[in-house]
């Protein structure tokens, strides 16, 4: 296909694109994916899953359109309240509670909300145009990881515990272990076999281990509601001026193009590896840009590079998870698995046909989500950037309203048989939570290991099985290049924080 | 594809001739109300997508509609079990595919008895094949045998531990005679896909529709189909039982076929099965399900409650035959 032939097909996508009711459905999934990721635990596959149906008697390429606008909604949409409540909407959003709430706490929600809407939309947008550009090339990419890789990404994750987690190292590990041993709970990944179930304590068994979106909403959205029962007033603590304009925000977002556009990539990347997904692209993005920063120790304080590295991040990787879900029928995460039962349903065949004979179509789909990102910047600018006076608001009110609603979300999560498990893990959770906030344990540390243990141990497992139970699997630079470079990279993150001031007296004294 | 449309268009009508015709004299109340379908997996997932399509087809002849409840969890059983203890008056349904959830139930051993649902209709069938990287230029099954027998191949891919697929693996290497050494376990069939893509592991166990993309695309290729029963997908492809390595109705015919059907708490009337199972049938003759059947690779073709709680006996007898139930719960 000639330069001009695949130019011809992007006009004619954008024309599909731009043309009645498809725009329409574009709005329409975008704002009820916003809604629906705002709300804590339930997701973009929920939404997604809530629509699958009703999508029915569309056109095929609207119903995917508005599957995929509302995916993209509900990563926006996870934002909002994280923001403003520490309650992340999605577990994508987790790490945008890091710096997003105390922006809150200051009385800066609306810059963060602004922030928030800016960076996600310019991330969503440059990695859709690069996605188009170079669709053929990443398929490669998305091949060349396997088992090892996989696990190594988890582990360069588990490694940013060193980079992200403040004070002590010990709290820090020792938070980061408490979360990966909660994921050892339930059947193996290797063997059918019962572990930790607990059945003589509990009078049953924990047989599907624990939720981590379970712990995610205990960690953050009830333990941070715990903490201001003990305050009053409102959320935000500083003088906060709510008709602000959005412009701050703004400013902010595009004083940090490098920040932006490598978390931008480091979300799509991440993203198009199947199994990683999102939650961890923007934790490896947060820690990147903690990493990188001459002020590391005003992350987590409300440092807006923080936040617009996980917001980046996090849009980045919508365009990124579609590859192999469309050129494979690989999803590579939830949110897919349902987009693909979905493109199946309305009878389109993913495969490499998706970027030959039927670009148009997956043009069409990148447009949607280019058009939708502009929706997201207007909403996010001037409508949601209004729910800021919720941080002005008593808390005796938020606190139930959140406490409900955090609870509702759990109860969605899994089928009857957890419902009561999940609830018990998120108010079990909020409550160590509080207590490691009170003692200074790294909550971080502890998702980090809460959401990377499994993602380690099935592709470690794996990775040893493949190769007769030889570590040389992780360190063979011939076979395995991929692999070697993040060891290296992982050596590098272990051992710079400790080499670094050496480094720098060395450079200093020549 | 189109060969696949011709497959399925054929065999439904040989179904439609052997319809029943008595039940207008059923229960005429039946259904006065939406008819809650209960999918025992996730929303967008293969059992999922395929009973929504033939359900809501199935809606306009039945004269109600159908509203989807997805129950999740320990390999179906979940779902399987609330139905299981329902009203059995046909207002509740269940969809899910044997040889699977009833070998999930098999291993597991909950305290309910799969055997006791009643069968509605099958609705579809699809295959495991075997599936190579294309690099290896594998040509058939007997040169898959040979080239496992001198040590160039040892493992083979397939989708989670004590699984239908890791059944269907013992049961190809204790009774047809590939001597595979490892099983790796994926989660899903696409990872499954993508390991035999990037030559992670050289041959994998999938069902025909998921291993088309990656054929198409050139990087992977089709080895054999393991039922005899053939692929609508591959239609030129060989059967194991084409080879000398099996022969038809052996066990691995029953065991590698997946087949789509509905099903109905113990005790529900069986005029009434009837009733929803002619409107399947119909629902299934619609050119919107044989189109949904070409898009997808799927074979959609229509048997009666008879043929649906056979089979389910067929399965819950093979199985513990074939394979070890204890060594699979212990893998």
């Amino acid at each position: 296909m000639t330069f001009a032939e695949g130019l011809g097909i992007f006009f004619e996508a954008v024309t599909i694109a731009f043309s009645w009711p498809t725009i329409g459905w574009i709005v329409v999934g975008i704002l009820v994916g916003i809604v629906i990721g705002a709300l804590p635990g339930l997701g973009p596959s929920l939404g997604m899953a809530i629509m699958l149906p009703l999508t029915l008697p569309l056109e095929p390429v609207n119903a995917i359109i508005l599957l995929v606008s509302v995916y993209s909604g509900a990563m926006y949409g996870g934002a909002i309240a994280a923001i403003l409540m520490n309650a992340p909407g999605t577990s994508a959003a987790a790490a945008t509670t890091f710096d997003g709430y105390p922006m809150s706490r200051r009385g800066e929600a609306l810059k963060a909300l602004s922030i928030s809407a800016t960076a996600s939309s310019i991330a969503g947008f440059f990695t859709v145009i690069t996605l188009i550009l170079l669709s053929p090339v990443l398929i490669e990419v998305v091949l060349a990881f396997q088992s090892p890789e996989y696990f190594l990404i988890a582990l360069l994750g588990l490694a940013m515990i060193t980079v992200i987690s403040k004070g002590s190292m010990v709290k820090g590990l020792t938070a980061g272990m408490f979360g990966l041993m909660i994921t050892t709970i339930g059947t193996t990944s290797f063997a059918v076999a019962p572990r930790y179930t607990f059945q003589d304590q509990l009078g049953f068994t924990l047989n599907d281990g624990i939720s981590f979106v379970a712990v995610l909403i205990g960690l953050f959205a009830i333990a941070e509601m715990f903490k201001l029962a003990g305050e009053k007033g409102g959320i935000s603590r500083g003088k906060t001026i709510m008709t602000g304009s959005v412009v701050p925000g703004i400013k902010s977002v595009l004083s940090h193009p490098v920040t932006l556009i490598k978390s931008g990539y480091i979300g799509m990347l991440i993203g198009a590896i199947p199994g990683a997904g999102s939650t961890v692209s923007t934790f490896v993005a947060y820690g990147e840009s903690v990493r990188a920063s001459d002020d590391p120790e005003s992350f987590g304080k409300g440092n807006e590079v923080g936040l617009i590295a996980a917001e980046s991040s996090n849009n980045g990787t919508i365009g990124g998870s579609l590859i192999p879900t469309l050129s494979f029928g690989i999803p590579g995460s939830a949110a897919t698995a349902v987009l693909l039962g979905g493109l199946i349903m309305h009878g389109l065949r993913p495969g490499p046909t998706m970027f030959s004979e039927q670009l148009v179509t997956t043009y069409s789909l990148f447009v949607a989500l280019l058009v939708g990102n502009v929706i997201i910047l207007f909403v996010g600018l001037f409508v949601i950037t209004r729910t800021s006076i919720i941080t002005r608001v008593d808390t005796e009110y938020i606190i139930p309203i959140i406490i409900v609603l955090a609870l509702v979300g759990a109860y969605g999560l899994r089928g009857p048989s957890q419902t009561w498990l999940d609830i018990w893990t998120v108010l079990l959770l909020g409550g160590i939570g509080y207590y490691m906030k009170m003692y200074n344990y790294s909550i971080i540390a502890f998702v980090l290991g809460v959401v990377l243990g499994g993602i380690a141990e099935t592709n470690l497992d794996r990775s040893l099985q493949l190769s007769g139970g030889s570590w040389s699997i992780f360190v063979d630079p011939l076979n395995q290049p991929l692999s070697f470079v993040l060891v290296v990279l992982i050596a590098f993150l272990l051992v710079g924080p400790i080499i670094k001031p050496y480094l720098t007296k060395a450079l200093a004294n020549r | 594809m189109e060969k696949a449309a011709v497959a399925t268009v054929g065999l439904t009508a040989l179904a439609g001739c052997v319809g029943d015709d008595d039940d207008a004299n059923g229960d005429e109340e039946y259904p006065d109300r939406s008819v809650e379908m209960v999918i025992p997996f996730g929303e967008g997932g293969g059992t999922d997508v395929f009973a929504r399509n033939v359900a809501n087809a199935a809606s306009d002849f039945l004269g109600q509609s159908f509203s989807f409840n997805n129950v999740t969890g320990s390999g179906g059983l979940v779902g399987t079990a609330e139905v299981h203890s329902a009203e059995p008056d046909a207002y509740t349904l269940l969809a899910f595919n044997p040889p699977s959830t009833p070998t999930s139930w098999l291993i597991q051993q909950p305290d309910f008895d799969i055997g006791e649902l009643e069968g509605v209709a099958i609705i579809g069938r699809f295959p495991y094949i075997i599936t190579a990287n294309s690099d290896y230029e594998v040509e058939n099954f007997s040169d898959l045998v040979d080239r496992f027998e001198d040590g160039e191949f040892s493992q083979i891919a397939g989708q989670g531990q004590g699984t239908m697929v890791d059944v269907v693996a013992r049961v190809l290497r204790d009774e047809v005679g590939l001597p595979w050494e490892d099983y790796i376990a994926y989660d899903g069939g696409g990872e499954v896909t993508q390991a035999v893509l990037s030559d992670e592991v050289s041959i994998g166990i999938g069902t025909d529709s998921g291993a088309l993309e990656g054929v198409e695309d050139g990087r992977m290729d089709p080895v054999a189909c393991i039922p005899s029963g053939g692929s609508a997908v591959f239609p030129d492809l060989d059967t194991i039982a084409d080879t000398e390595f099996a022969e038809e109705g052996d066990n691995i015919d029953t065991l590698a076929m997946l087949q789509p059907c509905y099903w109905a708490p113990p005790g529900t009337p069986r005029d009434r099965i009837d009733v929803v199972s002619e409107a399947v049938e119909q629902g299934i003759a619609t050119d919107e399900v044989q189109a949904f059947a070409e898009d997808s690779g799927n074979v959609i073709e229509y048997s009666g409650p008879d043929e649906a709680s056979a089979l389910l006996q067929e399965v819950l007898e093979t199985v513990p035959e074939v394979v070890d139930l204890d060594e699979l719960r212990q893998s």
